[in-house]
């Protein structure tokens, strides 16, 4: 009861930040790559991303809040095309959610904001996601940086649903699909 | 790297004052494994939260908590974190922070399970310490004493200096080096 109570008060000191609703693009029915749905996005949008390998590098403008959500519970695979630039780049000001995808880096993987100007982007949320293989998996600065249900490391890393407090090891229980 | 998350300041790690620019950092239910540069770095946030989270076999550092004036840490499970070069390899950092660091696990480090330097505080509540070189030290670097109000409900097992270790002078660990894009 008191565990409950102690994260029931620290859920309650973030003010979170809403996932956008918008027009819905597929890839790749409706438009060949991420990048391109997401410009074709605009200000506010949702790119639903069936399964699939995909090798590009995706920038989220200043400005715009943009949702990238995998179709169905297999996490689609994306990874860069230019290995030294971010597979993800948010742009200060920007925001994005990240749900359900399996993102491969080099480099880096997601960066947002940019760390060199101490310019923050609006929002970063990672649900049910790996970021794997990256040498910098995840950095930046964000106003709200949020990440759930996801795994940060190397190929293999699990994703765990974590068990009870002391458990010798992590319970293999795959994680719940949250769809867009 | 796992991940680095820092509020509106450049992600300096080695920051020495407390901002407040409102910003959340929140990690729950994630695993931060097998990095080769530190965990989870959390760097001049407003606030943070870290829950349920397995953070093992990363490399330097599991997590970093650094001039964040409000953070948690409740159920986080840090352990094998290895040491980089011969040095470092601890499993919690904190500086110039302070929170609440409960129910939680620091098993296996290399170097030290907890390490709080300069002004830092909060409470330690419940948490099994097991199994590295120091279990838990007290280091104010820089003149100043790091107070965290350490329950009695800690249990520390295994560590070769199974006790609170004071000024110990241990070597910081770097701060983060980002890539420019």
């Amino acid at each position: 009861m008191r565990k409950d109570r102690d994260r029931d008060r620290s859920s309650r000191l973030f003010r979170t930040y809403d996932c956008p609703e918008g027009p819905i693009l597929h890839v790749p029915q409706e438009e060949e790559s991420i990048a391109s749905a997401v410009e074709k996005a605009g200000e506010t949008g949702r790119v639903v991303v069936a399964a699939g390998s995909y090798r590009e590098n995706v920038w989220i403008p200043p400005g715009a809040e943009i949702t990238i959500c995998a179709e169905t519970s297999q996490r689609p695979r994306l990874s860069p095309a230019d290995p030294e630039l971010p597979v993800l780049h948010v742009a200060p000001g920007a925001a994005l959610c990240l749900i359900g995808m399996a993102v491969h880096g080099e480099k880096s993987g997601v960066v947002f904001g940019s760390p060199a100007q101490g310019e923050p982007a609006r929002a970063v949320i990672i649900l049910d996601s790996y970021i794997a293989d990256a040498e910098y998996g995840i950095y930046g600065l964000a106003e709200d940086f949020r990440i759930d249900s996801s795994a940060v490391g190397a190929t293999g890393t699990a994703c765990p649903w974590l068990g009870p407090f002391r458990s010798p090891t992590p319970p293999s229980q795959p994680t719940q699909w949250a769809p867009c | 790297m796992g991940a680095v998350l820092s509020g509106t300041s450049t992600p300096s790690c080695a920051g020495a004052s407390y901002i407040d620019n409102q910003n959340n950092v929140s990690i729950q239910k994630v695993n931060v494994s097998n990095n080769k540069k530190g965990g989870i770095a959390i760097c001049n946030a407003a606030s943070a939260s870290i829950v349920d989270a397995y953070v093992h076999q990363n490399t330097v550092f599991g997590v970093l908590i650094s001039s964040t004036p409000g953070f948690s840490l409740l159920n986080v499970r840090v352990g094998e974190t290895r040491a980089w070069k011969g040095k470092f390899g601890d499993g919690l950092i904190v500086t110039h922070s302070s929170g609440l660091v409960k129910d939680s696990q620091f098993s296996a480090n290399k170097r030290a399970n907890i390490i709080y330097y300069g002004k830092s505080g909060g409470t330690l509540d419940n948490n099994l310490i097991i199994y590295a070189m120091f279990s838990i030290v007290l280091d104010g670097k820089d003149g100043s004493s790091p107070n965290p109000i350490i329950k009695n409900n800690n249990y520390m097992y295994g560590n070769r200096e199974n006790r609170v270790t004071f000024g110990s002078n241990l070597a910081s660990t770097p701060p983060p080096k980002l890539p420019t894009l």
